[in-house]
């Protein structure tokens, strides 16, 4: 294990605008060293900052996994999901910035591309662009960041502030073993995209966002369905342009549409969710259902299990994806009862599962989350249970390079 | 060693081992039955957490002290600069008016950037406020002590 040194920065860097190395050296064998970025960005308050300064785990690299959607469109949910398969909650760093965005577990790191923001909301106004549009972001900070910690190096990343607006002083995040980044812009930068292990893209279909923010802020006050409709169509040509193609390059994608099952059904309380997944990406093998390849309509409801209206419907089989090869499976419908979620596990293959009935497990630890009775909930726990296995196959191709470079 | 907890404690959570949080929760439950007991004070009504986060010099209950602002004092400098996370109400104010300056923005040009960026502005806070809303639905007083102070009484857990 690395023993590290730990420095307070404050007497090096009175305003935080920009953090210098530490002119003393590390006092232990710590063969990491922080990285150091000038961000070009002068914060607001001039406060000095505290640094702890530690090493990547064991020296290991990085997995680096990114996650795309459109604001309001789950990602939270997501990553509660994902860092709950890989054990341990992800909670926000202890001691720091109460907004900050990053959550941080065991072994897992998320951290928010908000806070690669180049123009504050101020800034943003004045422009007349919004967050989605790639003049307010930074790509080239990110790109560093992200490539220091795969390395892993530290880095001080700024925190965008949700609430203020504006670019708080940075927070210093150590290489995690697997770093999440999630935002709207993951596979925008085709450096940054270049570094990513796994990519996963949120596609929300309209009426299923219009559903999803009534749901979110009809009860906040001074909304009403036209404002929130205004702001979904104002924000419709940038997302377009800019966040909506990088579905392209995910390996995954998971699509929200409305249900099949009820004719003309527009309310979004049953989905329809659609698990794309990428064929030949290394370390990664699509689930399916039955029968690998072939083509399957399979209505689970019958003699052996009852459901309740509108029932469900899985479909699966390949199809092609941007001129790319990929299995599709689908979803319509709810579940209702627990023994409907578990015969659905019992029959689908290559879930990477560590037991059995761990993906009914890990739905109903979490069955408050919004999606937990639906395909949402269910491809989003078998797309964290695929990144588990993902990484440990990473890890462990890694540990035997070296062994056999040796023998 | 901890006294056994009695079978009579288990009376009120007999329809929970129906539920299906029943084995999550468990252990919390236990924890919370003993905490109570031994700090004395009902921590039930989340308004004491919030004030305790606004106001950094509100009388703690006794042997519990709580997230960034008592737990921290001891640095005076340190806790000067940390920011104070903003209340929910204060959020749900800025949405609304936000949502009124981009209508006022709109009216004018309905194609300008300015509108569009205004209502941008309204998708993020009414994000933030909702993310807002989730984080203290879901924040217990004991369980952010606890995972502060995992050592202390209050936050042992057994195992049978």
């Amino acid at each position: 294990m690395a023993i590290c040194a730990v420095h307070t920065s404050t007497q090096f860097n009175p305003t935080c605008s920009s953090i210098s190395t530490p002119s003393k050296s590390h006092l232990g064998f710590c063969q990491r060293q922080q990285v150091v970025f000038y961000t070009k960005r002068s914060s607001k308050r001039s406060t000095p900052c505290v640094g702890l300064i530690a090493c990547a785990a064991g020296g290991q690299e990085t997995v680096v996994i990114g996650l795309a959607a459109d604001s309001g469109c789950g990602k939270s949910t997501f990553m509660r999901r994902l860092t709950s398969v890989f054990g341990g909650a992800a909670e926000p760093p202890k001691g720091g910035n109460p907004d900050s965005n990053t959550l941080i577990s065991d072994t897992t790191t998320v951290i928010c591309l908000d806070d690669y923001h180049s123009l504050d909301r101020t800034g943003r106004k004045e422009k007349g662009v919004t967050a989605l549009d790639p003049r307010a972001n930074d790509f080239d900070l990110m790109y560093e960041q992200v490539k220091a910690m795969k390395d892993g190096k530290a880095v001080d990343k700024p925190i965008y502030n949700h609430v203020s607006g504006l670019l708080d002083p940075p927070e210093l995040i150590k290489p995690p073993k697997i770093l999440v980044i999630e935002g709207l812009h993951p596979m925008y930068d085709q450096r940054v995209r270049d570094l990513l292990d796994f990519s996963i893209y949120l596609d929300i279909s309209n009426e299923v966002k219009f559903a999803w923010k009534i749901q979110r802020d009809m009860a906040e006050r001074g909304h009403s369905l036209e404002s929130i409709k205004a702001s979904i169509e104002a924000r419709k040509p940038d997302f377009d342009a800019y966040i909506d193609p990088q579905k392209q390059y995910a390996d995954a994608v998971i699509e929200v549409l409305p249900t099949e099952l009820i004719p003309g059904d527009n309310e979004g309380k049953v989905l329809r969710v659609r698990l794309i997944m990428k064929e030949g990406v290394k370390f990664f093998n699509p689930v399916y259902l039955f029968d690998e390849g072939s083509t399957i309509s399979w209505i689970p409801c019958g003699r052996k299990l009852t459901c309740s209206y509108p029932g469900i419907k899985f479909t699966y089989g390949p199809d092609t994806y941007y001129g790319h090869e990929v299995s599709v499976l689908e979803m319509d419908g709810q579940f209702d009862r627990l023994d409907e979620l578990i015969y659905v596990e019992s029959h689908l293959s290559n879930i990477s599962t560590k037991f059995y009935g761990e993906v009914t497990q890990q739905m109903l630890k979490h069955s408050d989350f919004p999606g937990s009775n639906n395909g949402t909930g269910l491809f989003q726990t078998i797309v964290g249970l695929k990144i588990r296995d993902l990484y440990e196959q990473l890890i462990a191709s890694k540990a035997k390079r070296p062994a056999e470079a040796k023998a | 060693m901890p006294a056994p907890i009695k079978p009579s404690c288990w009376a009120p959570y007999h329809n929970a081992i129906l539920s299906p949080h029943f084995f999550q929760s468990r252990k919390l439950v236990r924890r919370k039955e003993m905490a109570t007991s031994v700090a004395g004070v009902s921590l039930s009504t989340p308004r004491v957490f919030a004030r305790a986060a606004e106001t950094p010099k509100v009388i703690k209950p006794a042997g519990l002290s709580f997230g960034y602002s008592a737990g921290r004092v001891g640095s005076g400098r340190m806790s000067m600069i940390r920011p104070v996370a903003a209340a929910p109400d204060k959020l749900s104010e800025k949405v609304q008016e936000s949502i009124k300056e981009a209508e006022q923005a709109c009216s004018e040009d309905p194609a300008s950037g300015e509108c569009v960026a205004a209502w941008d502005e309204v998708e993020e806070l009414s994000a933030a406020a909702s993310h807002k809303r989730d984080s203290e639905k879901n924040k217990d007083p004991l369980e952010t002590y606890c995972s502060d102070n995992p050592e202390t009484d209050e936050c042992r857990t057994y195992d049978n």
